[in-house]
Formats: C-alpha cells, structure tokens, sequence
C-alpha cells in the first residue's frame, strides 16, 4: 500500500538523508483551540517533518496521565471533533507539512464515519491513527478512508504475532505504528532493546513506512532510532512542557526549542 | 455506552463497584433489542434495602450488584400467584461489600433519618 503522497514524499525525503522524520505531538484543544494551532504551529517552525494532533476523548486508553490530563483540559475547553478538523485545516493553509491525527472510535462514529473521512480530506488530514481500531475490524471503515484518500495507520507491538502483523502491514495506507514500550503513551527514561529488530522484522515483512512511538521523550532517543525507523514520534515530553508553562510565549518558544533539538537529534 | 451527542464517555454512578460502568455488553445490548429480556434498574436505597431483607429472611448476603435483581424480584412477586416460581440469580456474594454497607449504615445514622 502507498501512503498518501504528502506522507510518502516526507518520508523519502527523511530516508534520503539518512534520518528518520521527526513526528511531534500537540493535543487539539489544549489549552484552546486558537493556543494549540499556534503551538502545532511552533513544531513545525521547530522543524518537525509530520505534525501529529490529538483529538480529546473522555477514554483515551492508549494514553498516559500527560496526555489524559490534556484531553481533558481540551474537552473542558469545549473542544468538538469538527474543531480539531478545523485546527487541521488552519495549519493547511500555511504549510504543506503532512498532517496526522490521533484520536478514539467513539467520536469518529458520532460524527459519522463517512462524514469524518471526507472532512479530513477536504481540511488536508493526511492520515488518521484510531488506537482502537483493530485491522482486523478495520472493514467498511477502511474502505471510506480509501475512498476519501485518507491514510489509515494501524499499530503493532514488539510482542505482537507475526500473523497480526502482517495483517496490521496489508490494512495500513499510511504507515505502521510500532509501539517502542508496552503500555500507554508516556515519558521514559530509557527505551528498551529490541526496537531495531522490530523495525527490520516489519520492514520485511512488507512495504509500508514504519513509524516508532510510545516513550520516546529524549533528544538521545531520536538520536538512537534514526535511520532505523521511517519517522519517530514525540508526544508527552511536548504535551507535559504544554501542560507546565501557563505563559503562552514562554511555552510556544519551549516547544519550539525542545522540537528543534530533537530535529538535530535525527541527523547522524 | 452513556455518552454525549460527541460520542465523548459520561460518568456512570452506583452504590456497586460492578454496576458503575457507563456502558453496557453487547451481548445483554442484543438480547434486549431481540425482545428476550426486559431490562429493569433498582435505585442505591432499594438495593441496599435488598442486602438486608435476604440476610434476615434466608442468611444469604447477596453482592450489592445481585441485590438489584432481589429488588426486582420482590417487586415482581407481588403481582404472581402462590405457586408461581421467581428464581434470582444472586450473582455474587456480599461479603466484599460489609464495608461499603457499614459505611453507607454509619452515614444514615449520623445524617438523615432516613
């Protein structure tokens, strides 16, 4: 399957140089609407390749306590899906830096699902990772975003079967999500062994990019896994200097600072 | 699953732990939109009420969740003949709600009347 071609040429660029594409993440809504454009905003001009963005749920079950805690200040800020649809376009219209979404089953299917997949086509939402969506029961889901020529991510863990994978691989249209630690989203300390194995054991296993997330927090982190994976995602460490700083320069400047190292941190 | 017209999770409440979830098993979802089973509730008070009634009359401590189905089955009983038959599954045992109990009686005491 091919990515969809702001993804795909995003990650050939990365490849030609040897690195891996930097994957930040910002939750839609937090601290508002009009804050998190602008912090999204700051991780590209940090230098990130995707931009990743976080659709509140009351439920996240993949998620950690950084990234719970800024889904509900989201949700309590009044945050709907459309918004997040609306935060995507805004970015769009500035910039042709692909734009992913991150987000649970749940709203997808109160807003409708065809509904989502058009309107992620029509605001330029390149692809969509939904945690809760097994490829398995991918089905008429699958085919709406095919239709609409939105990508769809699935994710596999390093424990996970060689038959899963495999079919994780063929129901993918964008890239495959390779949880670097087993658990939910979070800051850690030190990734484990084993990451670079999996990477090459889904690279042969077929020809979808492969993307490394989960954990991985540090500029020593992306320094280690580029050139291994297609792309390496960032997401608490940002979501928790978010969370932390309550003056809005002061924050926008720290996230495009830590974005810039781990920017640096993909060239070898 | 209670939840908004967002499809965003709302909170549930229950005086028992296996009863405050906010959604519902598919199985038990099918069943009932098949016609086969009747869904009924019973409040916090009434459930409570139903521990003590089955201890006093049978000296069985149902959980507080199965003492919903008591609640139910006393209510039904009322409308049926002598030798009709109710059989109540008391699901789970009470033991691990004396607590739960002692406080909510403690409370009753020490607030309202009631």
């Amino acid at each position: 399957m091919t990515a969809p071609s702001r993804l795909a040429a995003t990650f050939a660029a990365s490849r030609a140089e040897h690195r891996s594409a930097l994957v930040t993440y910002v939750m839609a809504g937090d601290p508002d609407l009009e804050e998190s454009t602008r912090l999204a905003r700051a991780c590209i001009e940090g230098g990130a390749d995707i931009v990743e963005l976080g659709i509140p749920f009351s439920d996240p079950l993949a998620d950690g306590p950084v990234i719970q805690r800024a889904a509900h200040r989201a949700l309590r800020a009044g945050t709907r899906l459309g918004d997040v649809l609306g935060v995507a376009a805004a970015l769009r219209e500035e910039s042709a830096t692909p734009i992913v979404l991150m987000g649970y089953l749940n709203p997808i299917l109160a807003m409708g699902e065809e509904a989502f997949f058009t309107a992620c086509r029509d605001r330029g939402v390149d692809a969509v990772i939904i945690p809760d969506l097994l490829p398995e029961a991918a089905g008429a889901l699958g085919e709406l975003a095919r239709r609409a020529g939105v990508g769809l991510v699935f994710m596999v863990a390093t424990g996970t079967s060689p038959e899963r994978r495999t079919r994780a691989i063929r129901a993918a249209t964008a890239f495959v999500y390779l949880t670097a630690v087993d658990g939910v989203t979070g800051v850690r300390s030190e990734l484990p062994t084993g990451i670079t194995q999996a990477v090459t054991e889904l690279r042969a296993a077929g020809d979808a990019p492969v993307v490394v997330g989960f954990g991985i927090s540090r500029p020593g982190h992306v320094a280690a896994l580029t050139g291994v994976a297609d792309g390496v995602v960032v997401g608490s460490a940002i979501v928790d200097l978010i969370g932390g700083e309550l003056d809005p320069l002061r924050r926008r400047e720290a996230v495009r600072t830590l974005v810039a190292a781990l920017r640096r941190s993909t060239v070898k | 699953m209670l939840q908004d017209d967002d499809g965003q999770i709302t909170e549930a409440h229950s005086v028992s732990a296996g009863l405050d979830y906010p959604g519902v098993g598919p199985q038990l979802a099918y069943l009932r939109d098949q016609g086969r089973i009747t869904v009924t509730y019973a409040t916090d008070a009434e459930a409570v009420g139903a521990v003590a009634y089955l201890a006093r009359t049978e000296g069985i401590i149902p959980a507080l969740e199965s003492a919903h189905a008591v609640v139910e089955a006393r209510k039904l009983a009322a409308s049926l003949g002598p030798d009709d038959i109710v059989l109540v599954n008391v699901s789970g045992r009470g033991d691990k709600d004396v607590g739960e109990l002692a406080r909510i009686a403690e409370n009753s005491v020490a607030g309202s009347p009631s």
